[in-house]
């Protein structure tokens, strides 16, 4: 009984991560139709910013953190200035061809910063308690975890408050629901495409920190973590931020189950799924269920005139 | 554009890739200098050249080598020629940060080499690095660019890209020192002599991980740790399956069992079923071939769910940034329960007179005591001996290096141990090192040269572990 409540506090603290890259690909998608690929990127520039003052500036932890923060979201909204900006009312395909390319790029910069050590964030977590963690009813729960997944929670509530009562947040749906209709209501949907970046530059650092803390480091493999948010997204729809949230939890929790569980399932069975199969299991479930919802679990069923 | 022309430029184009095609192949020239005597001993013979005649060939020049390379001095002599090295390096992709400091390493050697006379009437120098970005189509570009300049390779980085370009080495005689360590390398029937290994290779790393923590985990802690179960975790890679290779045949040999293996491709490692493994199914030590990225978090996982079983880590996955200051995980490395092997040869701060060549040199150059520099040096040691066999032998042509690569043998002033090429037998001689902050390489020398009972025992001619 340990074990699997081990495995799925574990798995709920890897898919709330996983959530807030999930939610950053949801919001561009729906204020812009394109699918981000330099999200997983912005997740690891992130974490970059916040070791390099924290570690290398040796600036306070927390004054790190949270400027590494603001400084992502403002690196999304110049790259939304720069590079997206101008390709408004290009087809989609070709913007989100651009995002891999901002992708490279900024994963070459950060490559070369990253070298061939681990970078770390320079947070206190693993000095607490037994190396980062403390046993609560047989349970081990690692403060970087347990913060993680509180985090996580109040940037969703903040969030969904911010889309509901905030002027910006009704005008960021206005405009996900039909562009031509806001800018004719008078909504400035320039600056609504720059704040959805700014807010996904938020949640990816967010993300970034969260992934790369602690005995986890930066190294330049860390964006693969972020890449996991991909099927999550699918698999909740890419334009729901309820699915990319569930979907994130199912991803999470499927990799926590796998990795704890396949050996024995293994043994019991007699059969032989592969090592690294706990990776490979979230993108099984995502074939699954778009061969049942193509939409993914949330997303806005459409139908398209041929 | 007029059909006429238009032929007129595609023959020419095709007449020029003809010839292109057939002029790649450098001939080999051939100089003769004073002729004084006939060759009279083997390649293997004492350290005198008893050849009269030195035929030189591709890769070589009576002009003086350049005095300064990559902003490194050559410290090439202006009276003597110069043999040119190529080098395949990484200055980008995964390995990128390591190429500078492999770089310098090996020019440093050479600065040195040249310094206390070189080979013969020849400095040595090394073009300039070509970056393959650890890509196999890359690596051959950089070849096909460096080698009709080049007399032999001071470095081909990474164990698949080097036996990707292998067949071409075997078809120009051309010798390269790996910067890998895979079992396969001290073989003929594998590289065709093409290859000069040097330092531990990953398999006999994993016998001697095995054999000395069965004999040294007890003492160690106090007698904590009784060595019965075992875990190998690791990449599924060259070094990950040569180094799982090696546990297996030493704990069958010990009478050890494995109770489990976890090897995956890096992109799919999983660090959660890392940790899952050594909580839900524990044993009294594991073993660990990964690369940087994972190591810690592998370790330190597991050390929250307040598993600390006694580890022996390959060199790939252990480095001083571990326990530099400012590390998460300095306490838990220091802690006496986690030893690693070394990267090949014992790190920068060991006792032997090469190491004390290698810090005076290099301390002109950096004051980085990296693993990088240690491997950049030790990998020049063998390659100057192939080259000094072959001026021995009178034959300093690219053919001529190759068969003094087949019978030559080698030593490092301490560094590794004397080793006689093309025998078939690879180094089997590991360095254990405890990782500790206070030292520049981040590890001291707890055991050097050590060859366990399974390494001694196994039959390594029965070709590569994996």
């Amino acid at each position: 009984m340990n074990i699997f409540l081990q495995a799925t506090f574990e798995g709920l603290s890897l898919g709330a991560v996983y959530s807030l890259v999930a939610i950053g690909f949801v919001l561009i998608f729906r204020a812009t139709d394109v699918l981000s690929f330099a999200q997983p990127a912005m997740v690891v520039v992130g974490a970059g910013i916040i070791s390099y003052f924290s570690t290398q500036i040796g600036i306070p932890f927390i004054v790190a953190f949270f400027l590494g923060i603001i400084l992502t979201g403002v690196l999304g909204l110049i790259l939304e200035r720069t590079f997206l900006r101008p390709m408004v009312g290009e087809p989609v395909f070709s913007v989100a061809v651009l995002t891999i390319g901002i992708d490279i790029l900024l994963r070459v910069v950060l490559d070369n910063w990253i070298g061939i050590n681990p970078k770390y964030m320079g947070d206190p977590f693993p000095s607490y308690g037994n190396f980062g963690s403390f046993n609560m009813a047989g349970l081990t729960v690692k403060y970087l975890e347990v913060t993680a997944l509180i985090t996580a929670l109040m940037l969703i509530f903040v969030l969904s408050v911010f889309f509901k009562k905030s002027k910006y947040g009704v005008a960021m749906r206005a405009t996900s629901l039909d562009q031509e209709a806001a800018l004719a209501q008078g909504i400035n949907v320039g600056r609504v495409f720059g704040l959805v970046w700014f807010i996904a530059g938020l949640l990816a650092a967010f993300a970034g920190f969260f992934i790369t803390g602690g005995f986890n480091t930066l190294t330049n493999t860390s964006f693969i973590s972020a890449l996991r948010a991909l099927p999550a997204v699918v698999i909740g729809g890419l334009d729901s931020i309820t699915g990319a949230v569930v979907g994130s939890l199912i991803i999470g929790l499927t990799q926590a189950y796998v990795g704890y569980y396949q050996f024995d399932i293994e043994s019991a069975y007699n059969i032989k799924l592969g090592n690294g199969f706990s990776i490979v299991a979230p993108y099984v479930i995502m074939f699954v269920i778009l061969i049942v919802k193509p939409d993914g679990l949330f997303g806005t069923e459409e139908v398209e005139r041929v | 554009m007029k059909p006429l022309r238009k032929q007129g430029i595609i023959i020419f184009s095709i007449l020029a890739l003809v010839l292109v095609a057939c002029g790649g192949a450098t001939e080999e020239t051939s100089e003769e200098e004073v002729v004084a005597e006939e060759v009279t001993e083997a390649l293997d013979s004492p350290a005198v050249t008893t050849a009269g005649t030195v035929k030189t060939g591709v890769g070589i020049t009576e002009e003086a080598c350049p005095e300064v390379i990559s902003n490194i001095p050559t410290g090439a002599d202006p009276t003597k020629g110069c043999i040119y090295l190529g080098m395949l390096n990484d200055y980008s992709g995964p390995f990128g940060a390591a190429g500078p400091a492999l770089d310098i390493g090996q020019r440093a050697f050479w600065l040195w080499a040249n310094s206390t006379g070189g080979i013969g009437d020849y400095s040595v120098a090394i073009r300039e690095g070509f970056d393959a970005s650890y890509n196999p189509q890359k690596h051959l570009e950089g070849y096909n660019s460096l080698k009709d300049s080049v007399a032999a390779f001071s470095m081909s980085l990474g164990t698949p890209q080097t036996l990707f370009i292998l067949d071409n080495l075997n078809e120009d005689d051309m010798v390269a020192v790996p910067m890998s360590w895979w079992s396969g390398w001290a073989y003929k029937g594998v590289d065709a002599s093409t290859v000069i290994e040097f330092g531990t290779q990953y398999c006999a790393d994993g016998m001697n991980a095995m054999d000395w923590a069965s004999a040294n985990a007890g003492p160690l802690t106090g007698g904590l740790v009784d060595i019965n179960t075992v875990g190998i975790i690791g990449y599924e890679s060259d070094y990950g399956k040569d180094f799982a290779f090696g546990i297996k045949a030493a704990a069958a040999n010990a009478g050890v069992e494995v109770a489990w293996e976890y090897l995956a491709p890096p992109t799919e490692f999983d660090v959660t079923q890392a940790v899952g493994l050594l909580v839900t199914k524990p044993v009294d030590a594991y073993f660990l071939a990964t690369g940087l990225a994972v190591a810690p978090q592998v370790a330190g996982g597991a050390a929250q769910q307040g598993v600390t079983p006694f580890a022996m880590f390959l060199g790939t996955s252990y480095n001083d940034a571990f326990v530099a200051e400012g590390s998460a995980v300095k306490g838990l490395f220091e802690s006496g329960l986690i030893y690693a092997m070394s990267f090949g040869i014992a790190p920068y701060e060991a006792d032997t007179v090469g190491h004390a060549t290698m810090r005076q040199t290099l301390g002109q150059i950096t004051d980085s005591a990296s693993t990088f520099f240690v491997g950049g040096w030790g990998s020049q040691y063998h390659l100057k001996g192939v080259l000094e066999g072959a001026l021995k032998g009178g034959d300093l042509t690219r053919a001529g290096i190759r068969r003094a690569a087949t019978n030559v043998t080698v030593s490092s002033d301490g560094m590794m141990p004397e080793k006689k090429l093309g025998s078939g037998l690879p180094d089997v001689a590991s360095t254990i090192t405890k990782p500790d902050g206070s030292v520049g390489s981040g590890a001291v020398v707890v055991k050097k040269d050590y060859v366990g009972p399974s390494a001694s025992a196994y039959d390594w001619s029965v070709g590569p572990c994996s």
